[in-house]
């Protein structure tokens, strides 16, 4: 376990966000890393040691499936889909983080 | 491309994962086919990886960032795929295999105890198992109550009761309904071959079967009008019965069959797991009474049971019954003074009183047998675990959590235990096929559950239990030593544990205390039961069973009913039997010693009053001539009975030194005149010495002889004396009883003393088991603290090498060795002393012949096991002073 650097996340926002990225459809473990962190405009980066098992815990909690295809330059990769539990879950997911961002918002803002 | 889209395949658990599965489903899931696909769950963490790096690599170009360190992801990702403590726990155990390949000689030795307490420990809780945890045949047993007679003052001790008492409870009671009642009974049955056999039977209430909630598998129950004397000649018969001696004839229901030389219509069989009452019964018929018999506060005695009623206890029966107990004795005070009852369960009916103590005895002896293996192999692995301190040492350098060290130790040791359980069910099957063959043939259709007695899945279960406890037990102390061991001084020392030696010499002392303790309490107890049972079996020694030869007869119809007949009857087998060759001597009693047929009976003394129901009580036996010399029951005073004294002469008894001290006290009895019932008036003419009529019971019964001639009865017990084998006369004896009467049946053909050890099996199997116990747990135990003290003893070579090369004395040495060691093994026995103390006591209670205050015990067990310690410590401490000071002091 190393010490949280600014642009790191929290293992439970991770989570969200890769379930929200494969919301678009089937992806490989880089391409949801390059997604998050070209969407966040950099401010995010998703590490490799913090990426991987997180996905495999996501597909061990029978959050996501995977599959093995082809990339699009032709080489073996594991494509991640979220499973009908996946989606139920980042909509619970989603529904709390908008009710924290909300309730740190009213609070935040004032000052 | 197309040959790329054939290598599309889900990934496992794809489609499980999906859908209507919660996440701990799919996880377990998932983890289980990776378990079974562990190569490919590898290869897959390997090409997901090294693809995310090429696709990095093509992105970044040469201006990479740190991917960080891929084996970490790899592993951490894998770690998630498995479950964690299997791995570990199967690393535990290939790493333990190793270790115990590594030490055969250790790994046999704790093999080989560990097999001897759990074997023994699982045989007999096989055995018990079997016998006393049996499934009870009947419905709802848990309702049942059974009412009997207490005796004053004996809390385990009852009696059946009066009909008259049983009919007012019956009436009475608000708390039990349907009290039935029944006789335990023999009868005699002439089976579809002809032959004659003599059955355990009962007569019971026609609403017997109907309150136990049980009807018969063929035919039908008995109907209420069936006790009335005239329409009683139904029977039921066992389905063991109706088996083996009727064919399993189903048209047996509505045959006649002749009982007891009257005809009977068989009405109904049972079904095969019936068994009521007691354990084991082949025919039940109605009990016939008349008005005049159920108003009886004295006669016919019965057993009763009942179902308490819905919401009552068993606590507010009795007291209900006593009660009413009260009432019937203002009510009938010439019989029901002081009269009380016992209301007991079903589980105190059907198990008896002594039966759970006997139980206990025999698995707390198995149990402590177990414990002392346990601490044997505890020492064992304290011995090994130095010499590993520094492999131990490493791991825990290593980074290996002591925790999990603790864990690996204790994996070898429950490793150990289930070798030795594995080795431990063969002894138990040999040691069941031991027990089983010790029972007598006669005994074993009475216990239930007999023919279940095996290696069954209980008995794995609980061997494996046993194996585990005691590999956690044997490993725990060792174990937990780690979490002590410093490690820089083990690494320097190379294999010592010099530092901590203190500390574990003392762990290890504590053992060896523990061990003598248990040891000392295990034998005192086989001691006193060794001893109590010789004093039990030595009160019938006079008698010389093993040249007595008996059996039972018993005189029923019409050929038998005037007395002269069966006197007849009686007089001229005898003296067929006397002619036979072999035959020394013989005579006729009531009830022989051991026959369990207990005659006794209140008799009156002249001159002397007491209040109704008070009169004195004794084994009254009616006797012929030649009973005392058969028996060898030595004359005291006055003369024996003869032939003289028939039913003309004058009316005489012989009385038993026991009844001469109790009610003639410092007075000389001949001459005194006694009575039972309102027969005439007998004096008594001589004083013969004391005989046990029962094996078990605590005191010799006063006995009065009456000659049989003037007091005849119909059931009678033959003894014989005979010179050599009774049982080779045994034909020739039988066929005489079958000139005279074909038809008459022959019970109890045995010899004395198997009667006794009938009547004693319990006790001697009981006596055997705790005898074994204690042997073992004798060996174990004293192996066990030699091998301590040899051990503990070599480890301090080195010192003694010094003070010998320093000048000490040699035997000044020996008594320095000696001294430091004997005072655990004295703690160890002082220890054991309290809990045998409160052993001591129980056996007294329960069993005739122990005394508490045993000097064999309680001196000879402790002097006993101290010249077993001081052997176990002297052997070796004379061995290591005899070395060379220099090869001493060279030693490691």
């Amino acid at each position: 376990m190393g010490e949280q650097k600014p642009g790191d996340l929290m293992q439970g926002t991770l989570d969200m966000l890769i379930l929200k990225t494969l919301l678009r459809g089937p992806m490989h473990g880089y391409a949801v890393a390059e997604f998050i962190q070209l969407t966040s405009e950099d401010v995010l980066k998703v590490e490799e040691g913090a990426l991987y098992p997180a996905l495999h815990r996501l597909e061990l909690r029978g959050l996501l499936a995977s599959e093995w295809g082809v990339s699009e330059n032709n080489r073996r990769a594991k494509f991640y889909r979220l499973t009908a539990l996946g989606r139920k879950h980042l909509a619970e997911e989603a529904e709390r983080w908008k009710r924290i961002a909300t309730a740190i918002g009213r609070i935040m803002e004032p000052a | 491309m197309e040959t790329n889209r054939d290598s599309h395949r889900p990934h496992y658990g794809a489609r499980i994962a999906e859908g209507e599965f919660g996440e701990l489903a799919a996880t377990l899931y998932l983890k289980l086919r990776a378990l079974f696909l562990r190569r490919q769950l590898d290869r897959d963490l390997d090409d997901e990886l090294q693809f995310h790096l090429a696709m990095r690599g093509q992105a970044e170009g040469a201006a990479r960032r740190p991917f960080g360190n891929v084996t970490r992801i790899r592993e951490q990702c894998r770690d998630l795929w498995t479950f964690i403590w299997l791995e570990t726990f199967w690393q535990d155990v290939r790493y333990g295999g190793r270790q115990l390949a590594r030490g055969p000689g250790f790994t046999v030795s704790a093999v080989v105890t560990l097999a001897l307490g759990i074997g023994a420990t699982t045989a007999v809780y096989t055995m018990l198992a079997a016998v006393l945890w049996r499934p009870v045949p009947l419905p709802d047993p848990a309702s049942l109550v059974f009412v009997y007679q207490a005796a004053p003052g004996q809390e385990f001790s009852y009696t059946p009761a009066a009909i008259g008492d049983i009919e007012e409870i019956a009436r009475r009671a608000t708390s039990i309904e349907n009290l039935s009642w029944w006789q335990i009974a023999r009868h005699s049955v002439v089976d579809s071959g002809g032959e004659p056999l003599v059955v355990p039977s009962a007569r019971i209430s026609t609403d017997l079967f109907e309150m136990l909630r049980v009807r018969p598998a063929l035919g039908r129950s008995f109907r209420p009008d069936e006790d009335q004397p005239g329409r009683d000649r139904v029977a039921i018969l066992s389905d063991n019965l109706w088996r083996r001696h009727f064919g399993a004839d189903p048209g047996l229901v509505g045959r006649t069959v002749r009982i007891d030389r009257e005809n009977y219509t068989i009405i109904g069989v049972m079904a095969p797991q019936f068994r009521f009452p007691a354990s084991f019964r082949d025919l039940w018929v109605p009990l016939a009474l008349t008005q005049q018999d159920r108003a009886s506060h004295s006669g016919g005695p019965v057993e009763s049971a009942g179902r308490l009623r819905t919401g009552r206890t068993l606590q507010e029966a009795a007291a209900e019954v006593n009660g009413i107990a009260q009432r019937l004795e203002t009510e009938y005070p010439a019989t029901n003074r002081k009269r009380r009852f016992t209301v007991m369960s079903f589980r105190r009916y059907w198990g008896g009183d002594l039966v759970p103590v006997f139980a206990g005895l025999m698995l707390g002896s198995s149990l402590v047998v177990l414990l002392i293996a346990c601490v044997n192999v505890a020492n064992l692995q304290f011995a090994r675990a130095t010499g590993r301190s520094r492999e131990v040492a490493v791991r825990a350098a290593l980074g290996s959590g002591r925790i999990r060290l603790v864990r690996q130790l204790l994996t070898e040791s429950v490793m150990l235990a289930a070798l030795g359980a594995g080795v431990a069910l063969l002894l138990a099957k040999g040691l069941l096929a031991v027990l089983k063959s010790g029972v007598p043939l006669e005994l074993r259709q009475y216990m239930t559950g007999w023919e279940d007695i095996g290696l069954n899945s209980r008995a794995f279960a609980f061997a494996a239990a046993a194996a585990l406890a005691g590999g956690i037990i044997a490993g725990l102390a060792p174990a937990l030593r780690c979490l002590q061991i410093d490690l820089t001084e083990s690494l320097k020392e190379g294999g010592h544990w010099s530092s901590a030696g203190k500390q574990k010499s003392r762990w290890r002392s504590v053992l060896v205390a523990g061990q003598i303790a248990m040891a000392t309490a295990l034998l005192t107890g086989s001691v006193l039961m060794a001893h109590g049972f010789h004093s039990l079996a030595s009160r019938g020694f006079s008698l010389h069973p093993a040249t007595v030869l008996t059996m039972g007869l018993s005189l029923k119809g019409e050929g038998y009913r005037e007395n002269y007949r069966v006197v007849a009857f009686y007089n001229e087998l005898l003296t067929r039997a006397a002619s036979l060759p072999g035959v020394r001597s013989v005579a006729a009693a009531t009830g022989l010693p051991y026959s369990r047929r207990y005659p006794d009976g209140r008799f009156s003394i002249e001159g002397r009053q007491w209040r109704p129901g008070e009169e004195p009580a004794a084994t009254l036996e009616a006797v012929t001539p030649d009973y005392f010399r058969t028996l060898f029951v030595p004359l005291r005073s006055g003369r024996l009975l003869s032939f003289q004294d028939g039913p003309d002469a004058p009316a005489v008894a012989v009385i038993s030194a026991r009844a001469a001290a109790r009610w003639w006290p410092g007075q000389d009895p001949i001459g005194r005149r006694i009575r039972v019932g309102d027969r005439p008036w007998s004096t008594i003419v001589g004083v013969v010495g004391d005989i046990p009529y029962t094996a078990l019971s605590r005191e010799l019964s006063a006995a009065i002889y009456f000659p049989f001639a003037q007091a005849p009865d119909r059931q009678m017990d033959i003894g014989l004396r005979i010179a050599g084998d009774p049982m080779k006369v045994a034909p020739a004896v039988q066929a005489v009883v079958r000139s005279l009467d074909p038809e008459l049946p022959i019970t109890n053909l045995n010899t004395l003393d198997t009667l006794f050890s009938q009547e004693a099996f319990a006790l001697t199997f009981l006596a055997g088991l705790m005898g074994l116990s204690g042997v073992l747990a004798l060996v174990l135990s004293v192996v066990g603290v030699y091998g301590v003290m040899a051990y503990s003893i070599s480890a301090r070579t080195h010192e003694i090498g010094v003070r010998l090369a320093l000048g000490a004395h040699r035997g000044r040495l020996i008594a320095m060795l000696y001294r430091k060691s004997i005072g655990t093994a004295l703690a160890g026995m002082g220890l054991g002393l309290l809990p045998a103390c409160g052993l001591a006591r129980l056996m007294q209670t329960v069993i005739w012949g122990v005394h508490a205050a045993d000097p064999a015990a309680f001196v000879g067990v402790p002097l006993f096991l101290l010249v077993g310690a001081t052997l176990s410590i002297g052997i070796p401490a004379v061995r290591a002073t005899r070395v060379d000071p220099v090869r001493a002091l060279h030693h490691e």
